[in-house]
């Protein structure tokens, strides 16, 4: 029931057009042939599960198709922020 | 009965129509409820309790009611579980009790052994023995809903989404200033007013007889919101009959209508939807919902013909039928003195009992005792007599003892055949909860008033333990 914007159609549309991609600024592993088992799942399974302000990917999925950040409050489901990849980086991110 | 002589706006004496409850058939007119009807033909009994099927009668005259639940016709056109106080009347109606008060019950057999049968006896004891599958579908017949449909619905149904900028729930007072105060401070602010009732209004027209200015305010208002409405690209929508039910994120609200009667519109080649559920997505959302009345408590409180105060007082005014000759108002606010001089004013028998005790009396009640009527303060009704219906009362005189209420003298009965109560009024704030908002609890008003405070949304009127209607006006002008 929420109403995304999407960074790049400049739209605000209805949430059945995306689909969440899961919690944001997760790296794959440089060597993941180094990796212990417990490391590997934590990199694959593993997610904060956070409570409060929460960035996460979505995917425009019956439009443009392409992935973008938002930042959204998982009490409120208010979302604060949305942005393209790189706008926001992990180091950057509010 | 009906009263003779009464003058409603709301009411069609010219056209009478005829209808069917529980296989017996009867006369209403139209703009009449199917509750008002029955009370006009003194049908009393609309079900039975649960556990030992004690007969019960209408408490409420809207939503608010817990008793009357009905089915209406049959085949394709059968709707289970609709409140008889929500069912406007048309002609050839056709309604069935959920649980039929008039067939023999075998509960009413068990109720001397009370006693031995606490809280959750059916359930306990049998799935206790295990023999649940056995009684399950005999115990749910008992439970007081209709059964479900069986045949495929003949009725057409249609659902519409509208963008706008604010959305009004509720179309009482504070519901039609807060949208002309909108519409009149903006030139493209598009409205859409949501409203339970077929007339706008709420409950203004309990004021018509004793404030003329509550006429003309009622007038005036109603007739600008139309030129809002009557014009090509209309900012403002109206929806009555309509309620909204439920609010999701980002201020989705869905609002289900049902049309003018709810009568099934399938005839000859013209179909025409039954009810249509509006999806609403909207900047800014103003609560103008008001409150419900609760009752005050004793013992056997669920005997017919105890009815909440505001309800008797709209009955009386909107449909002009009452369902006693002898009534007796209880309650702990100044709302039942009006309902007893609107009673008065029909000149039926009634008395007035305050929990309250004298001393710094409002204008409204001098003003009913001026006419007349019999006002006992400090009193409180211990108890209801009557087995099925209200035959009369125990009340005994009770005083404030620091923190705790305390009988004195000795208890004394009253003859009344209608009982009808106020315990104060519930600000309707479940909406508002839907989406994750609080409530607290306001000393001042002893209610739960929904959180001061919310993005995107605002409230007026009666949700905010606003009682007088001017006063709502004012709060809804902000
Ligand atoms: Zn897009």
């Amino acid at each position: 029931m929420f109403l995304i914007d999407c960074p790049y159609c400049k739209e605000s549309r209805d949430q059945n057009e995306f689909s969440p991609a899961g919690e944001a600024f997760i790296a794959r592993p440089q060597n993941p042939e180094e990796l212990s088992d417990d490391e590997w799942a934590d990199y694959v399974f593993y997610r904060t599960n956070h409570k409060g302000d929460h960035w996460e990917q979505w995917v425009h999925t019956n439009g443009c198709r392409k992935f973008f950040l938002v930042k959204r409050s998982t009490i409120s489901h208010e979302i604060l922020e949305v942005a393209a990849f790189g706008e926001v980086t992990s180091e950057n991110k509010s | 009965m009906r009263l003779k002589n009464h003058k409603s706006d709301y009411i069609d004496q010219s056209e009478a129509l005829s209808f069917i409850f529980n296989n017996r058939s009867y006369k209403g007119y139209k703009g009449d409820t199917l509750a008002s009807a029955l009370i006009a033909n003194d049908v009393l009994f609309f079900a039975r309790s649960f556990k030992y099927g004690r007969k019960r009668g209408l408490m409420g005259s809207g939503v608010e009611e817990p008793n009357a639940l009905v089915s209406l016709e049959i085949g394709g056109r059968y709707t289970p579980n609709l409140k008889a106080t929500e069912v406007m009347l048309y002609d050839g109606l056709s309604a069935v009790s959920s649980s039929n008060p008039n067939s023999l019950d075998f509960r009413a057999l068990i109720k001397p052994l009370h006693r031995f049968m606490p809280a959750g006896f059916y359930y306990k004891t049998f799935i206790k023995q295990k023999v649940w599958a056995m009684v399950e579908d005999s115990l749910r017949a008992l439970s007081g809903f209709s059964k479900a449909p069986t045949e495929k619905d003949e009725d057409l149904y249609d659902h519409i989404f509208h963008h706008a900028e604010v959305l009004i729930v509720g179309g009482g007072v504070a519901g039609i200033t807060a949208a002309l105060e909108i519409l009149n401070n903006s030139k493209t602010t598009r409205v859409i007013l949501v409203d339970e009732r077929a007339h706008l209004g709420g409950e203004l027209f309990n004021e018509f007889k004793s404030d003329d200015t509550a006429i003309s305010w009622h007038h005036d208002s109603v007739n600008k919101l139309l030129e809002f409405k009557n014009v090509a690209n209309s900012r403002l929508k109206l929806l009555s009959r309509s309620t909204a039910y439920a609010w999701y994120d980002h201020n989705y609200i869905e609002v289900l209508q049902t049309n003018a009667t709810g009568e099934s519109m399938v005839s000859g080649n013209t179909q025409v939807a039954r009810k249509v559920l509006h999806k609403i997505r909207t900047k800014e959302v103003i609560l103008a919902t008001g409150a419900h009345e609760r009752p005050m408590l004793f013992e056997t409180n669920d005997l017919a013909n105890i009815m909440l105060s505001q309800s008797v007082r709209r009955y009386l005014n909107e449909f002009g039928v009452i369902s006693g000759k002898d009534v007796i108002l209880y309650g702990n606010n100044d709302s039942i003195y009006g309902t007893a001089i609107d009673i008065k004013d029909n000149e039926i028998n009634c008395k007035v009992i305050d929990v309250r005790a004298s001393g710094s009396e409002s204008e409204i009640v001098l003003k009913a005792k001026k006419l007349g009527i019999e006002v006992l303060q400090g009193y409180a009704v211990l108890k209801a007599h009557g087995t099925n219906l209200v035959k009369g009362i125990e009340i005994s005189k009770v005083e404030m003892q620091g923190k705790k209420w305390k009988l004195s003298g000795s208890s004394k009965k009253l003859n009344c055949d209608l009982l009808a109560s106020s315990g104060g009024f519930n600000p309707v704030v479940h909406l508002d909860c839907h989406c994750g908002a609080k409530t607290f609890f306001d000393e001042d008003s002893q209610a739960f008033l929904p959180q001061k405070e919310r993005k995107n949304r605002q409230v007026c009127g009666s949700i905010s333990a606003i009682g007088f209607w001017k006063d709502a006006v004012i709060d809804a002008k902000k």
